[in-house]
């Protein structure tokens, strides 16, 4: 960690503390990196299904940040900037790497999870999935869905984001976030069908 | 199933993914990497810091930043007013130039013998010579029969001074001197009486007139040839007359020619 924390920042909104930052207080800087670390790199893991990318590119997103901290012109929420500037990393990240629409099933690895071995057999391997296989299929299902559908749909029940946030942060119209995000919950409903129907079963 | 009952399964199954945290080592890769681009910032700053830059060596000693404008706008009235006293002074020169020009045109022009020096030019004595030869034959011919004058003998000093001007001068210019000839007898060298009758044009220049005015130079010759007494005296005597009647008309000449040079001075 750069430098020290101040125990005082805590209380701080973002906005005080991107301030603090441009008056070249690394304190600030350490505790936005404090607050968003988690966030960005377990939007970043959905958005891309790869831990070792999302964590690349979340170093690279806190480093454009500490480059470029006079960009941000307080005229909207620090968050909404921050994952702006994230979105636009992934992308040219993802453009970079060429493995834009590529499933790592090994990074799962990351997050102590079993290799998955598909079965040939008619009945499903939802039958006998605990609840990390879920998440592993819910994301796969995630990672199949377009560009513009799945950094919204993640944006919104995944990162819990408002509409008018989304909508700042994509630039696209009220209207446009709200299709999509239906879209985009209906793709996943075609793609995960037995689990769902498992599920509610299951209740 | 309805169709708002699956999304909100959907958003059930979203929210419940587990939260990736990030590695251990996640601070530390960035602390790397920033350390990696502090030590870039110190040696911009410290370049910076070496070498300043114009502003900041001209408003070195300008510690509070608000006067920088007020110093600007200071600097750059001063720079207008040194500009326009400069093109003031170039207009006068330019001006005064452009007087001396069109004076020394019209001067030229104007007048053909108003040199301020005493000399006369080659081109124009043919000129002045013929007017003023003719204003000096008529009172020579009722003069001339108690006169008798040869032609080998001297003309009196300033006459000769004058001559020795023209003798340098255009060799059409001697010729027509010598051809000049008096009905008494006389050859009487042109250029005494162009000396005296370039007036005209010469006494324009009030500072001409005192010095060579035709009574001054003729008084001076009177003089001379008083105390000289050469053989020519009668000859002085002679002209004494003819001197008086050519220097009235030419007085009268200059009167008005001053009165015109006074004219135009005053405009």
């Amino acid at each position: 960690m750069t430098g020290k924390l101040n125990p005082g920042y805590e209380k701080l909104s973002d906005e005080l503390l991107i301030q603090k930052f441009q008056k070249e207080d690394i304190a600030a800087f350490n505790e936005i990196v404090l607050r968003y670390k988690d966030r960005l790199i377990n939007f970043l893991f959905r958005y891309t299904g790869n831990i070792e990318s999302a964590e690349d590119i979340a170093q690279d997103t806190f480093i454009k940040l500490y480059k470029n901290k006079h960009m941000y012109i307080e005229i909207a929420k620090f968050s909404t900037w921050f994952y702006t500037v994230a979105i636009n990393e992934t992308n040219s990240y993802l453009r970079k790497s060429k493995k834009k629409h590529t499933i790592s099933v090994d990074s799962f690895d990351d997050l102590d999870k079993p290799v998955f071995e598909f079965q040939s057999d008619d009945p499903s391997p939802f039958d006998n999935m605990n609840r990390k296989d879920e998440s592993f299929y819910i994301q796969r299902a995630i990672n199949n869905l377009d560009d513009k559908h799945r950094e919204i749909i993640i944006l919104r029940d995944i990162q819990n984001l408002e509409y008018d946030e989304i909508s700042k942060i994509l630039d696209i119209p009220l209207g446009t976030v709200r299709s999509r995000i239906n879209r985009a919950r209906e793709s996943l409903h075609l793609t995960l069908p037995k689990f769902i129907k498992n599920k509610a079963i299951k209740r | 199933m309805t169709g708002e009952e699956e999304n909100n399964e959907i958003r059930k199954l979203l929210k419940g993914l587990p939260a990736v945290k990030s590695g251990n080592d996640f601070l530390e890769k960035l602390d790397r990497r920033i350390a990696t681009l502090e030590p870039e910032r110190k040696s911009a700053k410290h370049f910076l810091k070496e070498k300043p830059g114009i502003f900041e060596r001209t408003f070195a000693g300008v510690k509070s930043a608000w006067l920088a404008p007020a110093l600007g706008l200071s600097a750059a009235v001063i720079f207008v007013v040194y500009l326009t006293f400069m093109n003031q002074d170039e207009n006068i020169k330019e001006q005064k130039v452009t007087i001396n020009k069109t004076e020394e045109k019209q001067e030229p022009n104007s007048t053909t013998g108003n040199t301020s020096s005493t000399e006369i030019s080659p081109s124009e004595i043919p000129d002045n010579s013929e007017k003023k030869t003719e204003i000096i034959i008529q009172p020579e011919k009722n003069m001339s029969e108690n006169f008798d004058y040869k032609d080998n003998e001297k003309l009196p000093v300033q006459v000769e001074q004058n001559s020795k001007n023209t003798d340098r001068e255009d060799p059409a210019s001697q010729q027509h001197k010598l051809n000049v000839e008096i009905p008494g007898g006389i050859v009487k060298d042109h250029e005494k009486n162009l000396t005296e009758e370039k007036s005209d044009d010469m006494y324009n220049d009030e500072s001409n007139l005192l010095e060579k005015s035709p009574t001054s130079s003729n008084e001076k010759r009177m003089k001379k040839d008083k105390s000289m007494k050469t053989p020519h005296e009668k000859m002085d005597e002679f002209e004494k007359p003819i001197q008086k009647n050519i220097m009235d008309k030419l007085n009268a000449v200059n009167k008005t020619n001053l009165e015109n040079l006074r004219d135009k001075v005053n405009k």
